[in-house]
């Protein structure tokens, strides 16, 4: 007894974390990996063999969130594991670690979609890819980085916030409803971004022109005039909403792919 | 056209390796695997741009779950196709979408694997302590998934190059230049799936000031995305916090 | 108003706060287990989640839930309604008139995780077996929609095909 994790199990465990997607398993997900990320603070911790295999049991169940808080649900493990292997006075029920990782897996992947899934890889979207798509590497490096650095900050923190007081920390930003707050700043965030991607990304090349009476009507000139990106912005919405009343992505594809040949044909496009 | 597939297909496993084995960035993407594609091929330049433009067709497809497009693949293939064929971007990406659709088949296949192989193999090295199966186990499984896909993309690109020519010219050019201007209007579904995640009408202020800077003003995309954090500053200090009840 | 009530081991995680509340956009998003609710830590994180579009999040038993459904306090608002087996759909939908939809997605057995022996795959992911499949039945012949889908982006997967699943 007495044994605590040092900076060498702590970082073995952080490192092994990079892995959490290394055999996912439609039963268990990422539980395979958590149990592998978790081994070396359990040999360290429980040097008896039987008491090693009742650690190894407890990890190896089902588990899965977003990636990017894997380390922070890992940093709360390795704290509780400590906690118990230190506990002489026979209170810590070791059912609470497991109990505390149900906890977190589906909250935190909520919110971890929505910040790198729906934010961050949304603003990396929305930055990088007009650039590139022009032929620019500039947006592939700034993909790259607006993605990484939120990503690989998380990872590291979190691992640190998870082993030093995960819970608490947790519970006082639930309370004071900080977490609330910033989710909805960032859902700000990607609606200005979203809005701003439409007439950057989505072009409507009209080609209709008539002549008539003396005078030429260019028809994406009439509709620059009522309001530039016009198209586009409708265009947009009503994907949308097609998408609201259940259509799947791929018909939507291919009726525009359908609609970009027929108004090629008539002479619109 | 051997080597070449081969190179595609390095690709399309690093694709994979990324997500299992680096902690999926969220960077198995195709504008990150198509400029790759580009550079082991010699047309690095035309990666990028293949690469940026099916990022915005597929902005919002992604990993949540199950997805009904599988992107690696479909934008490996698509970009090595194009770039050893000589296609346009607009062929590129008629190609990628129904290879995207094909490929969700393989997860199938791994899913299979995984639950008949792996999960068994676990539970008893975990029974025994065996702490080394488990250091295996616990990336052998995108090892395989990798190879998986690593032998489609292989054998789509080395059949695909030999057909794809042929495919394309008998398409009637005027067929060809309305798949060239569809492709021009197919980014309107990746915003549609955005918002379908992300908006909300009480949002909608944010949203058409997010339109009405690059429209009026010719903000660019780096100026809107700040113009964004300027916005999710003020609502975030300008809100009160929210008291819970019940 | 109850829009759906979702069947969901995780009960809120990446598929219900971006993809279903995406859809759905509801004003409260309400969890219903008793394990969670008695919890103070899972219950603590479970509103952490509530996605910045929802307005609140309730963590209620059983119990507590029928009574605030059936009291028509929140008849008014737009409500999604998670739990984490077809029991407890069952169970709520039963003793709530006002639930017409529910939504089978994948469960959790414990640290076993999604079992999927003894049972069907009814929708891509989604498995269950003949019992709950009962349970299920007697909603539909209620009147009730019944359908299974993991996210928004696969197809909706209706009674009619998963009963055909159980011929």
């Amino acid at each position: 007894m007495g044994t605590t994790l040092t900076k060498k199990e702590l970082n073995s465990v952080f490192w092994r974390h990079y892995q959490i997607l290394g055999c996912y398993s439609y039963d268990k997900q990422q539980g395979i990996p958590y149990l592998r990320a978790m081994l070396p603070a359990l040999q360290k911790l429980y040097p008896e063999q039987d008491q090693l295999i009742a650690a190894m049991k407890r990890h190896n169940t089902m588990f899965n969130t977003t990636c990017a808080f894997v380390p922070f649900c890992l940093g709360i493990s390795c704290a509780m594991e400590e906690e118990y292997a230190n506990d002489t006075t026979n209170q810590f029920n070791p059912d609470s670690i497991g109990a505390v990782k149900i906890a977190l897996m589906g909250p935190l992947a909520g919110i971890g979609d929505s910040f790198f899934w729906g934010t961050f890889r949304l603003i990396a979207c929305g930055v990088g890819a007009p650039l590139a798509a022009e032929g620019n590497v500039l947006g592939v490096i700034l993909y790259l980085l607006l993605n990484l650095i939120p990503s690989t900050l998380t990872r590291w923190y979190g691992f640190k916030l998870g082993y030093n007081g995960g819970r608490q920390f947790l519970a006082r930003i639930q309370a004071d409803g900080t977490l609330a707050k910033l989710t909805e700043s960032a859902k700000v965030l990607a609606m200005v971004v979203i809005g701003g991607m439409i007439p950057q990304i989505v072009k409507f090349p009209l080609s209709l022109t008539l002549e008539m009476g003396g005078g030429t009507f260019v028809l994406a000139d009439v509709l620059n005039g009522i309001m530039p990106n016009l198209l586009p912005l409708l265009l947009s919405l009503f994907v949308y909403k097609l998408l609201m009343k259940g259509t799947k992505v791929n018909y939507i594809i291919f009726g525009l792919l359908g609609f970009g040949i027929l108004m090629t044909l008539i002479g619109i496009m | 056209m051997i080597l070449q597939a081969f190179l595609v297909s390095l690709v399309a496993m690093y694709g994979r390796l990324e997500q299992g084995w680096m902690g999926q960035q969220m960077i198995a993407r195709p504008i990150w695997l198509c400029p790759l594609v580009g550079l082991l091929l010699g047309d690095f330049q035309q990666g990028v741009i293949i690469g940026g433009s099916l990022e915005l067709i597929w902005a919002g497809v992604v990993q949540v779950g199950a997805t009904p497009t599988e992107v690696v693949t479909g934008s490996t293939v698509a970009c090595g196709l194009a770039i050893i064929n000589g296609l346009s971007v607009a062929e590129a990406i008629t190609i990628a979408i129904p290879v995207g659709l094909l490929a969700t088949l393989i997860g199938e296949v791994n899913n299979t694997v995984t639950i008949t192989l792996w999960s068994p193999m676990a539970n008893r090295a975990a029974e025994v302590a065996d702490t080394k199966k488990i250091w295996w186990l616990g990336i052998a499984g995108c090892a395989t998934q990798a190879l998986m896909y690593g032998i489609a993309v292989f054998l789509a690109v080395s059949a695909g190059s030999a057909a794809v020519n042929a495919v394309i010219e008998s398409i009637p050019q005027v067929v060809r230049d309305g798949l060239s201007n569809a492709s021009a209007i197919l980014p309107a579904v990746g915003i549609g799936i955005l918002m379908q995640y992300s908006f909300d009408i009480k949002f909608v202020g944010f949203f058409l000031l997010g339109f009405l800077l690059p429209t009026y003003l010719e903000f660019g995309s780096v100026a809107v995305a700040l113009a964004g954090v300027g916005a999710a500053l003020i609502y975030f200090f300008l809100k009160p916090n929210e008291v819970e009840d019940d | 108003m109850i829009q759906l009530v979702r069947v969901d081991g995780r009960l809120i995680h990446g598929m219900v706060a971006v993809t279903w509340c995406g859809m759905y956009n509801p004003q409260i998003l309400a969890v219903v287990n008793d394990a969670a609710a008695n919890d103070e830590f899972h219950t603590m994180t479970l509103k952490l989640a509530k996605p910045g579009t929802v307005e609140k999040c309730f963590v209620w038993t059983k119990e507590k839930a029928v009574e605030r459904i059936n009291s028509g306090k929140y008849d008014k608002k737009k409500m999604f309604i998670t739990v984490a087996t077809v029991e407890d759909a069952y169970e709520l939908a039963k003793r709530c008139p006002a639930i017409t939809s529910i939504n089978i997605g994948p469960e959790v057995e414990g640290g076993d995780g999604r079992v999927t022996q003894g049972k069907q795959e009814i929708s891509e992911g989604v498995w269950i077996n003949e019992a709950k499949f009962q349970l299920l039945k007697e909603l539909h012949e209620e009147g009730k929609e019944v359908f299974a889908q993991i996210t928004t982006a696969m197809s909706k997967v209706t009674w009619e095909e998963i009963a055909a699943k159980f011929r």
